[in-house]
């Protein structure tokens, strides 16, 4: 699991965007904008987000996206500790249905919603907004 | 209004379609229109060579957009395989736009043109026909009841398709706003999302919107990831 899957799905996520803007304003490829610093002239709007698709798929290997990359695997997940931790206890791991929230799981439960995840669930999202304006719509 | 296919077919076929001046036009999630019965394939604000265009001037960005707008061009072409191909203006991002095309993107733009009428609509970005790059140049170009130009008229005539504000609508949704390029369209005419990679949006609220379309408002067609998403514009965020 902790393949290719993980490795397309990190690549598309907000964690790894949020990363590379980072980057990208220490390399001064962007701008930060400072609540009260004035607009000069025409500014760049292109978004880091833009950059990062573009660059991702015709320089992957990029000073940038290395920087990324490390950046994110050592920071915000050790993806190879994970996958060291998933291997040792494979075959060993017990299921059980707790009546309440194991000590352990508390870190985990509090980030839930903290992420955003990308993909499907924009376009259900949006389909929902355009279904709930129809039925207001239709009374 | 809106006629929505099944997931599997959404690949092979356009979601939705929208009439237009009596004309009925299929709108592709990817940011283009196609018109099935003039076989005509319509992208609008493709802003080639955006990323030169700044590293002339000392901002360097990734020089990949051209291609990154070519591939997904190619993408369409390949799906509808369109009798002509209208590109609403401000097709490359300043005059010189045109001569900076590498030779890979050239070479890509030219396969694309291959066997198919091209018409580059000029924009305030590329006022000039551009030599070297193939295909017929036009102020406008009218065909049957629909009219092609770039920037839409203060006055809208019926059946205008025109690119140059970049629309975009921010939609409130049951977690969080979510802002993407969109088709901003009543019944008389419409203005269409931007196709390069590097162009940004305008939000449909904006008061350029406002000044042209009719009082009972217009509807956003949102650019979800494999589908379109209709919402009244008037239900649409600002900023």
């Amino acid at each position: 699991m902790l393949g290719d899957d993980l490795e397309a799905w990190l690549a598309e996520s907000n964690l790894m965007k949020r990363s590379f803007r980072a980057c990208a304003i220490i390399a001064g490829l962007i701008e930060r904008r400072f609540p009260g610093k004035e607009k000069t002239g025409r500014q760049v709007t292109v978004s880091t987000d833009l950059v990062y698709d573009v660059l991702r798929r015709h320089q992957p290997d990029h000073l940038l996206l290395r920087a990324t990359r490390a950046d994110a695997a050592a920071g915000l997940l050790d993806i190879r500790r994970l996958g060291d931790m998933l291997s040792r206890v494979s075959g060993r791991i017990v299921h059980k249905a707790l009546d309440r929230v194991s000590p352990l799981a508390v870190p985990s439960l509090l980030e839930i919603g903290r992420e955003l995840v990308q993909g499907e669930a924009a376009d259900t999202l949006l389909a929902e907004a355009a279904d709930a304006l129809i039925r207001e719509a239709m009374g | 209004m809106i006629s929505e296919q099944s997931p599997g077919a959404a690949s092979q076929r356009p979601a939705n379609t929208i009439e237009l001046a009596g004309v009925t036009l299929a709108i592709d999630p990817a940011g283009a229109l196609y018109w099935p019965d003039q076989e005509l394939l319509a992208v609008a604000d493709l802003h080639l060579e955006k990323g030169s265009s700044y590293a002339r001037r000392g901002v360097l960005l990734p020089p990949y957009d051209t291609a990154a707008t070519l591939e997904r061009l190619s993408r369409l072409i390949d799906r509808y395989a369109p009798r002509v191909v209208v590109a609403l203006g401000d097709s490359f991002h300043d005059r010189g736009g045109a001569d900076r095309l590498a030779p890979d993107d050239r070479a890509a733009l030219a396969a694309l043109q291959d066997a198919r009428d091209w018409i580059w609509i000029t924009g305030n970005h590329d006022p000039d026909p551009a030599p070297g790059i193939g295909g017929v140049f036009a102020h406008h170009v009218a065909i049957g009841p629909l009219a092609f130009r770039h920037q839409p008229e203060a006055d809208v005539p019926e059946g205008e398709i025109a690119g140059h504000l970049h629309p975009a609508a921010r939609v409130s949704t049951r977690a969080r706003a979510i802002r993407r390029r969109c088709f901003a369209a009543d019944a008389r005419s419409m203005v269409m999302p931007a196709f390069g990679a590097y162009a940004g949006g305008l939000n449909v609220r904006d008061s350029a919107f406002v000044a042209l379309f009719a009082a009972s408002g217009f509807t956003a067609h949102v650019l979800g990831e494999g589908r379109i998403h209709a919402i009244a514009a008037a239900h649409c965020l600002p900023d």
